[in-house]
């Protein structure tokens, strides 16, 4: 079976800057001939690498969008979202290496996920609510001791590997491919849409003049803070190469500059720029919105290559696919739920848990529920094992301490 | 009006033999008290007089030590506080509590009951229902809102409200509920005297349409002008029940609010 191995440390080696642009500083995207069946070397590995990149990217974004269900919704503090990633992951791909199709075994990890959040709902939300908290932390250490020292089912800390991913053995026509490629296209329009209708909300009323004024200093203001983050880390890594300086002081050094870099920026931002810009907000708003459909544009670009050379990496490429739309489904749905009723009642309990219970509303169901989606969303790897693809214990470790 | 010494109709709400201590404090002692439908009742008694406690222990916020509580003519001294709500008795709070991050008209939204949006499944498969169900709340709120003088402030952050403002929203988001018993914890605390007035006609007005009201206040005038009973309590017990007149004339009363 094509086993995905991206190793993310030898390709941040091929010298690719930020857009994907190679040491020539051009880009090799653009020159790309889209009738050769073999791409040169470095565009295949830089695709390759910004879709690894892409497939990363939607994973934390799953998993801050279930974490974002509690904390950011109900007020329900979890410190192991990871807990649920995990038991998904894990139960995905070994159900799945068990013969069972992928698309059920994702959605069984999900549900196995959100039967954690029952359990621990169950067991403490009816206590303070420190005890969520503290009782999170336990479960999601509990969680990843036994997957790293258990040999028989989860491989311990080698991680399982030699799964099937979906879509593998998949060799889409021209046709199929151009399909995939729409639909990522529906989607990426349809957010820039969404975020062109917040924009405009948000400029409502404010002068044009003074609207492109302000952005143009709030991009000078950030393109210089990167300037300066950039120049101190280069900087720093000369000092270091050059070893002249022990270690503890090249810290403090570093340290000192980023310290006294965001205090001078922070003094201009409260300074200068509020008090000077009157319409800062929305200058920030046009830029933002600048930068993110860029984002959006260029991301939609390197997956539309990447499809479209849909065999170089039929795996990876096939996971992209699928990573992608369950990002964009899952923040749908998400939407719509905090905005329906029922989210209403969600915040409310975030806000003032006593209201909403003199309001006559279940505050301890509504947890419940809450704790369950966002487990099933973290748990729901909709794509195959992705965490586990990328060294689950090193990132649940992270993800842990986040 | 009913002759208020014998109670020929079942009362909305009846208590009895109401016991809660807090470690060695007994705030409320062998405290009785009966709203008869379609009355407003009054409770007042001196600060730290146990009446906050008394309505915490009728909406089983706080859970009695002992005593019966009978609402609607079925016991609810077990329910949780969210059934006594939907069963129709809702309670305000003393110390105004709002959804800060919620605007103003979804802190009334909320107070809706019975809204099939409310359900995870329904959210899904009944968008149309949900819809018409959220127009109609829409607009009962934005009436309350408007009898209340709040309706310019719908679409604002409720957190952004002054006190008197927050003592308000939390009286229409009761009403908002349709209840038949509403428990008021000194609806006219820190708000101003035309306000105050305009509370008191708009609290006459629903009694009229069959609205019962539990009311504590420490402002007088309320109790004098809306109240047909009042409720007198002391150091967690009942001290005296009758019209606002006799109370006012009553020498216990007048000693417990003296002091000695
Ligand atoms: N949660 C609690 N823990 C300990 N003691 C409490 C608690 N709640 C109330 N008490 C005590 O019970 C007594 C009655 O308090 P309560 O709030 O019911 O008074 P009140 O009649 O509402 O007074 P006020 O008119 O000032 O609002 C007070 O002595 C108070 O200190
Ligand atoms: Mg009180």
């Amino acid at each position: 079976m094509p086993n995905l191995q991206v190793n993310l440390a030898t390709l941040a080696h091929r010298d690719l800057g930020p857009l994907g642009m190679n040491r020539y500083g051009s880009c090799p995207l653009l020159r790309y001939d889209f009738n050769t069946d073999s791409p040169p070397l470095p565009l295949r590995s830089m695709v390759g690498y910004l879709v690894s990149l892409i497939v990363l990217t939607a994973i934390y974004a799953l998993f801050s969008l279930g974490l974002n269900l509690h904390w950011g919704f109900t007020g329900l503090i979890n410190f192991g979202h990871a807990a649920f990633l995990a038991i998904g992951a894990y139960t995905t791909v070994l159900l799945s290496l068990a013969g069972v199709p992928i698309g059920l075994a994702a959605l069984a990890g999900g549900a196995l996920a959100a039967l954690l959040g029952l359990a621990i709902g169950v067991s403490t939300l009816r206590l303070r609510e420190d005890y969520l908290a503290i009782v999170t932390i336990g479960v999601s250490e509990l969680i990843r001791l036994m997957a790293l020292n258990e040999e028989w089912l989860t491989k311990g800390s080698f991680g399982v590997q030699g799964y099937d991913l979906p879509l593998a053995d998949f060799r889409p026509t021209v046709a199929t491919r151009i399909g995939m490629i729409a639909i990522l296209g529906a989607i990426a329009a349809l957010s820039g849409w969404r975020l062109w209708q917040w924009m405009v909300r948000r400029l409502r009323g404010v002068d044009r003049a003074q609207l492109g004024q302000t952005a143009l200093v709030l991009a000078g203001y950030v393109a210089s803070l990167v300037v300066l983050f950039s120049g101190i880390g280069m900087t720093s890594r000369a000092l270091k190469l050059a070893n002249t300086l022990p270690g503890g002081v090249l810290i403090l050094l570093l340290l000192g500059a980023i310290v006294a870099v965001g205090w001078l920026y922070g003094w201009i931002a409260r300074r200068l720029i509020i008090p000077k810009l009157p319409h800062w907000e929305a200058g920030a708003v046009l830029l933002s919105t600048i930068a993110l459909s860029a984002f959006g544009f260029w991301i939609f670009g390197v997956s539309a290559v990447a499809l479209y050379n849909y065999r170089e990496n039929p795996s990876r490429n096939g996971l992209m696919f699928l990573a992608l739309i369950t990002v964009a489904v899952t923040f749908w749905a998400l939407e719509r739920l905090v905005r329906s009723p029922w989210g209403r009642v969600l915040k409310a309990i975030r806000e003032d848990e006593q209201v909403a219970k003199a309001l006559g509303k279940n505050v301890f169901a509504y947890k419940l529920q809450s704790l369950m989606i966002g487990g099933f969303i973290a748990g729901w790897r909709g794509v195959s094992g992705l965490a586990v693809e990328y060294g689950i214990s090193a990132q649940f470790r992270d993800a842990n301490h986040l | 009006m009913n002759d208020t010494t014998t109670i020929p109709i079942l009362p909305v709400l009846s208590a009895a033999g109401l016991v809660k201590s807090f470690g060695g404090v007994v705030a409320v002692n062998e405290a009785a008290i009966e709203v008869v439908p379609g009355s407003i009742t009054g409770l007042i008694g001196p600060n730290g007089a146990g009446k906050t406690t008394l309505f915490n222990l009728l909406s089983n916020f706080i859970h009695p030590d002992r005593g019966r509580v009978i609402f609607d003519g079925e016991p609810i001294q077990n329910l949780p506080p969210h059934e006594i709500t939907q069963r129709g008795m809702v309670r305000t709070f003393q110390v105004a509590r709002v959804l800060s991050r919620l605007s103003v008209l979804e802190n009334m939204l909320l107070a809706a009951q019975q809204q099939t949006g409310e359900n995870f499944w329904s959210t899904w498969f009944l968008g149309g229902r949900i819809a018409k169900e959220e127009r109609e709340a829409r607009d009962r709120a934005m009436e309350i809102l408007a009898s209340i003088g709040l309706v310019e402030k719908a679409q604002d952050y409720a957190g952004g409200l002054s006190g008197g403002q927050r003592k308000l929203l939390e009286i229409a988001r009761a009403l908002m509920t349709r209840p038949k018993l509403i428990l008021l914890d000194e609806p006219a605390a820190g708000v101003n005297p035309t306000l105050i007035h305009q509370i008191c006609e708009y609290i006459g007005d629903r009694n009229r349409q069959g609205m019962s009201f539990l009311i504590i206040e420490h402002n007088m005038d309320v109790i004098m002008s809306l109240c047909d009973r009042v409720y007198v309590l002391a150091e967690g017990s009942n001290l005296a029940v009758g019209t606002p007149s006799e109370i006012q004339t009553n020498p216990n009363v007048l000693e417990a609010y003296l002091g000695q």
